[in-house]
């Protein structure tokens, strides 16, 4: 029993970090149509930034800080240097340059930190383990549990109450109405790109004590995050969380059964939203 | 379905057997059409002698040719039908394991038929991942191929851990040998190898060649240039999607189960998303829609890795390197190497598409029309709508319409804006169902059956934004209606020849009536927006509709091209029944017989167009202010 | 110096010839109609004024500046604001929401309250998202979110089509309150008699091109004119 109630604790925790990076994700794609498929990189750029600032200054929060801010620039520089010339060509050739900006990304990695895995050490305020009831659970697990809700609580506090978050929700919807507007929207897709970038590595920063930082483990979180959003519904905020935690749960809760399967039955849910309701959970029929 | 010619005498029976059997092919035009193919055949047999010169050693060739064959099938889906799938190593693996757990495990001891087995259950895993993700296209197509390639990646390892040995993949496999009777030829490493694998890429081309030349394969590039439209003049396009894949599939599962002979190892890794990307990577490197893309892109990355291992320094960022040239070519060759070089071939030499010469030549006959089923009269009713609505939540776009096209008739529909024409157009053309009453085609019930199922039945839509194959020769353009006429909904005739006498003589037909016959093998991206315009007209004629009805057809043109485009019209009256919305009262009055004016969803009157000329409703709707209280 | 001068713009969607040599004027503080029946090219004008379709030749000139080549948010900066003809009213944000960003980058706003007292209506559903707005709604919601950014000149596109003969009474004051105002507005509409007796001048647009310009008056004397272009002709 308590097996179930910390697996299912798991699976609430790794839900809420897929919830986050397929956050961006599916952000960058209602926003700009744009399917990034370097967003995986940006993950492990985030990671292994976060890790050298760590090493450097011993802080934990400022490894985070760091490892954001370089995925943001990576983010920025991405949108401004490439992306734009792509928003009129096929999103097959958007797939393909990310795709390709992926491989350098990961490669450029490689090539500084080699191909070791590096394990990063929970901070000083992760360490140890706490009692819940009769559980007990890594303290660090716990504390990116609230990490992720927390940012997750942001990011929504930023789409719902500001303005730049309003100018998004109505960007989904009619980008071109916005710029009649006044509102100059290829400004703001630049951000909305940052933005979706530097949650992508945030999330690699604080996963980095869980999870050993080594340079292909994008691709893993960046299929994961592609299921998230097909079973939640693309271009939805709500659609990501609530798609983020049914993966989240799926993953863990089948690994107690039998743990080969878990990421297996993760592709069978996708393949009964895709045959059964293929817009996702909230997702905006005819979204193509 | 086949149609018989619309002619009042019966085609005589050597008339019969000329138009449906393929034409022989004037001498010497054989070879020139099958240049591509000696190309490559010569290109094997003359790399052994030159390759090695630059330092490619008979393994390195042989598994180029290993990845071009991966490539073939996966170019025929993306390159040519536009459907980029991330997870063809699924397929690569189910092939290869198969086959190596076949021979290594003693089941099948015949190396052949082993591969023709994993072959096989690649293609019916093709079958079922296909059915799954065709559901959906582009992106969403893509990320779900992408998922379900990882999906067998995990159930490799894990469920079929037995058969596939994991980790550890399956060594052992026997080097491959061929008995054929008299003698037994043992298949060693190095040149043999290359050689057996050499002839296998090459019937593999050679398949591939005959499928991109049949008229299935004319139709997969419709579907990448416009499935809309492809759907629209008959073609039953997920059929053709499905087919393709499994295809693609099978290529796979052959290139994977000769992996496993070549390396006598099947490794694990074939299944992984590496592959997949790799095979993605190479394919647009090397140029897609080329089938020999492939083949060059894996001679670059794989060439690239070899070579620059032997300089030191850059041996590890061998794939940094190849990321950034694979952006830079995508970034600036969309078409990849091969794509750029074909590219600048054509531009110097202005050359046809070689496979439609001869074509022109045929002598264009009348165009087909689609015979009515049950014999008709003139003035009979053709086209029917009785009692038609479509309520969408609160807002009545149209409500309670009767309205009958009359045989041989060329009816306008005309209304203010928001009258609902567009809703009541789509419903007319059985593309939209209707919230209530039904619409009838000769007597038969086509309410909502869909564009492609209407299109079979002898009914054609022109739409008001041009509808085309931008990318195809106007020939090309005009083959598709045609080819979905002559063979249905779904043919799979992949191996067939595309040209024959009935295909070439209603094609020129078609393009004769809209006066494009100069411009035939012109791609339809350079043509001006009139002749353009004129071959959207083309298309719908060109399915042997028998009642069209014309969406806007004057619409964007200047007014010399507006009296082009009514003379065309007024042409193409004799057999056909027509409908036409329009805004140009002008052209409207010139044209239409009858008229129907619809008004805020409903129909305000109906008749003679001298009558609604002069029909004082009429007059009062287009100025507003029906209801005295707005003024 | 014009308020607006077109001078003989031609506008494609895509490589369709929409406007021929289109030309026109409009002045501060007038009302312009600009007639002709769907699918003659008004829309496409608007839109063009805005910056939404692309100009391939001629001139717009705001206040003698030239602006063709300038993107849709730099025109509405310069005070241009387009009501277009499907609306399109954010339906998945609130009222409130929509004029809160219409508002957002104007230099001299309105406050929510004058808006609210021109519209009640909108007042009492200022928490509902678009998309469950009637009609009428999304029209007053769509001109409200022009008014509030306080336009040098309103392009009004259909605002009547669709509605009930009362709301388009109801709105039809609201422009008539706003043109008395001073407000410069350019209508687009194929219900003739309201057009006109709003409007100071009028131009009436045929396949592309502009055949007509005159006042009201002038009009209503020509009704050959009226029939050719506007109507269906006898």
């Amino acid at each position: 029993m308590s097996l179930f109630f910390s697996q299912l604790f798991n699976g609430l925790a790794t839900g809420l970090l897929l919830a986050l990076i397929s956050t961006g994700l599916t952000i960058i794609y209602g926003t700009l149509g744009v399917i990034n498929f370097a967003h995986g990189a940006l993950f492990v750029v985030g990671g292994y930034a976060g890790y050298t600032v760590y090493s450097l200054t011993d802080s934990f929060i400022l490894a985070i800080a760091g490892g954001s801010a370089v995925a943001l620039a990576v983010g920025l520089v991405m949108e401004r240097g490439l992306m734009r010339q792509y928003y009129s060509r096929p999103p097959e050739d958007q797939i393909l340059v990310t795709f390709g900006i992926s491989i350098i990304l990961v490669e450029i990695v490689r090539g500084l930190y080699g191909g070791i895995s590096y394990s990063v050490a929970p901070p000083d305020w992760g360490q140890g383990i706490a009692r819940i009831g009769s559980l007990i659970y890594p303290l660090y697990r716990l504390e990116t549990l609230g990490i992720a809700a927390a940012t997750l609580l942001l990011l929504y506090f930023v789409l719902y109450r500001t303005s730049l978050g309003l100018i998004v929700r109505a960007g989904i919807e009619d980008a071109q109405m916005v710029n009649a507007l006044g509102i100059n929207v290829k400004r703001t897709f630049l951000l909305v790109f940052g933005i979706g970038a530097m949650a992508a590595g945030f999330a690699g920063v604080i996963n980095s004590p869980i999870v050993a930082l080594t340079p292909d483990m994008g691709f893993r979180y960046l299929v994961d995050s592609f299921v998230v959003v097909v079973i939640g519904g693309v271009g939805s905020f709500p659609g990501a969380i609530i798609g983020g935690v049914i993966a989240g749960e799926i993953l863990s809760l089948t690994a107690m059964v039998n743990p080969q399967y878990s990421e297996v039955m993760l592709f069978v849910a996708m393949a009964l939203v895709l045959v059964l309701r293929p817009q996702g959970l909230m997702g905006q029929e005819g979204r193509e | 379905m086949n149609t018989t010619t619309h002619q009042t005498t019966a085609p005589a029976v050597s008339d019969t057997a000329r138009a449906t059997a393929a034409r022989p092919l004037p001498s010497g035009s054989a070879l020139r059409r099958q240049w591509p193919e000696l190309l490559v055949g010569l290109g094997l047999l003359v790399a052994p002698i030159v390759l090695p010169l630059l330092g490619m050693s008979p393994d390195l060739l042989t598994r180029i040719l290993i990845w071009g064959l991966f490539g073939l099938g996966f170019d025929l889906l993306f390159g040519y039908t536009g459907l980029l799938s991330f997870g063809q190593a699924a397929f690569y693996g189910v092939g290869g394991f198969v086959t190596a757990y076949l021979l290594t495990d003693g089941l099948v001891s015949n190396m052949l038929l082993a591969l023709l087995i994993g072959t096989a259950m690649a293609a019916m895993t093709g079958l079922v991942i296909g059915y799954l993700t065709l559901r959906r296209t582009g992106i969403y197509f893509a990320m779900s191929t992408l998922a379900f390639g990882e999906m067998f990646y995990f159930l490799e390892n894990s469920s079929f851990k037995a058969y596939t040995g994991g980790e550890n993949g399956i060594a052992g496999v026997p080097s491959p040998e061929l008995s054929l009777g008299f003698i037994d030829i043992h298949i060693g490493s190095g040149w043999p190898m290359y050689w057996f694998v050499a002839v296998i890429f090459f019937l593999g081309y050679l398949v591939a060649r005959r499928i991109v030349r049949s008229p299935f394969g004319t139709v997969l590039r419709a579907i990448r240039g416009n499935a809309k439209r492809a759907t629209a003049l008959g073609h039953s396009i997920q059929s053709y999607k499905l087919t393709v894949f499994i295809v693609a599939a099978a290529y796979g599962g052959l290139a994977g189960g000769l992996l496993g002979l070549f390396q006598s190892y099947m490794p694990p890794d074939a299944f992984a998303l590496d592959t997949s990307a790799q095979l993605v990577i190479q394919t647009v490197m090397g140029g897609a829609g080329t089938l020999l893309g492939p083949l060059l892109g894996a001679t670059i990355w794989l060439y690239l890795y070899e070579g620059l291992q032997q300089v030191g320094s850059l041996g590890p960022y061998w794939k940094l390197i190849l990321g950034i040239v694979f952006v830079v070519l995508v970034t600036v060759f969309r078409r990849g190497v091969a794509g750029a070089l074909i590219d600048f071939t054509r531009r110097h030499r202005r050359l046809p598409a070689y496979i439609d010469a001869g074509a022109s030549t045929r002598v264009a006959s009348t165009l087909d029309i689609v015979p009515p089923l049950a014999s008709s009269r003139p003035g009979a009713p053709v086209l029917e709508a009785r009692g038609v609505s479509k309520h969408y939540g609160g807002l009545k776009a149209n409500t309670d319409i009767d309205f009958t096209l009359r045989e041989g008739e060329l009816h306008g529909v005309i209304g203010p804006n928001g009258a609902g024409k567009s809703t009541f157009f789509a419903m007319l053309a059985g593309e939209l169902p209707t919230t209530t009453g039904k619409v009838f085609f000769r007597g038969q019930e086509i309410t909502g059956i869909g564009v492609t199922a209407v299109c079979q039945l002898g009914m054609s839509k022109s739409y008001q934004i041009n509808q085309l194959f931008e990318q195809l020769t106007v020939r090309q353009n005009v083959m598709i209606p045609v080819l979905a006429r002559l063979r249905g909904r779904y043919r799979g005739d992949l191996l067939h020849r595309l040209h024959s006498d009935k295909l070439d003589e209603q094609v020129n037909a078609a393009i004769a009536m809209v006066d494009l016959a100069a411009h035939a093998d012109v791609q339809v991206a350079e043509l001006s927006y009139g002749e353009k315009r004129r071959l959207e007209i083309g298309l719908a004629l060109a399915t042997g509709a028998n009642v069209l009805l014309f969406d806007e057809p004057l619409a964007g043109l200047g007014p010399e091209e507006r009296v082009l485009v009514i003379r065309l019209l007024k042409s193409i009256r004799e057999g056909r029944s027509m409908v036409i919305v329009e805004h140009d009262m002008d052209a409207m009055f010139e044209l239409a017989e009858r008229i129907t004016v619809l008004y805020e969803g409903r129909k305000l009157a109906e008749g003679l167009a001298e009558d609604i000329r002069h029909d004082p409703d009429v007059q009062a709707a287009y100025l507003g202010g029906m209801d005295d209280e707005s003024a | 110096m014009s308020l607006l001068e077109v001078d003989k713009i031609n506008s494609y969607y895509g490589d369709s010839h929409i406007l021929f040599d289109v030309s026109m004027h409009i002045e501060e503080h007038e009302v312009v109609a600009l007639l002709g029946r769907n699918g003659a090219g008004k829309s496409t004008t608007m839109k063009s004024l805005m910056g939404m379709v692309e100009v391939k030749s001629g001139s717009i000139r705001h206040r003698g500046v030239e602006i063709q080549h300038l993107p849709p948010f730099s025109r509405a900066a310069l005070g241009i604001q387009l009501v277009p003809e499907e609306r399109r009213v954010f339906g998945s944000i609130s009222v409130q929401e929509n004029l809160q960003l219409a508002a957002m980058t104007a230099e001299k706003a309105r406050s929510l309250d004058d808006i609210y007292a021109t519209f009640p209506r909108l007042a009492e559903r200022k928490r509902n998202r678009g998309k469950q707005l009637s009609g009428g709604e999304q029209q007053m919601l769509a001109i409200a979110r022009a008014m509030i950014r306080n336009a040098d000149i309103i392009l009004l596109d259909e605002p009547f089509e669709g509605l009930a003969p009362l709301i388009v009474r109801d709105l039809m004051n609201v422009c008539r309150q706003l043109a008395d105002a001073g407000q410069t507005i350019v209508i687009v509409e194929q219900n003739v008699r309201a057009a006109l007796s709003l409007a100071d001048r009028a131009y009436i647009v045929n396949n592309g091109h502009v055949v007509y310009e005159g006042t009201p008056k002038d009009l209503n004397e020509n009704a050959e004119v009226i029939e050719r272009y506007l109507g269906v002709k006898a």
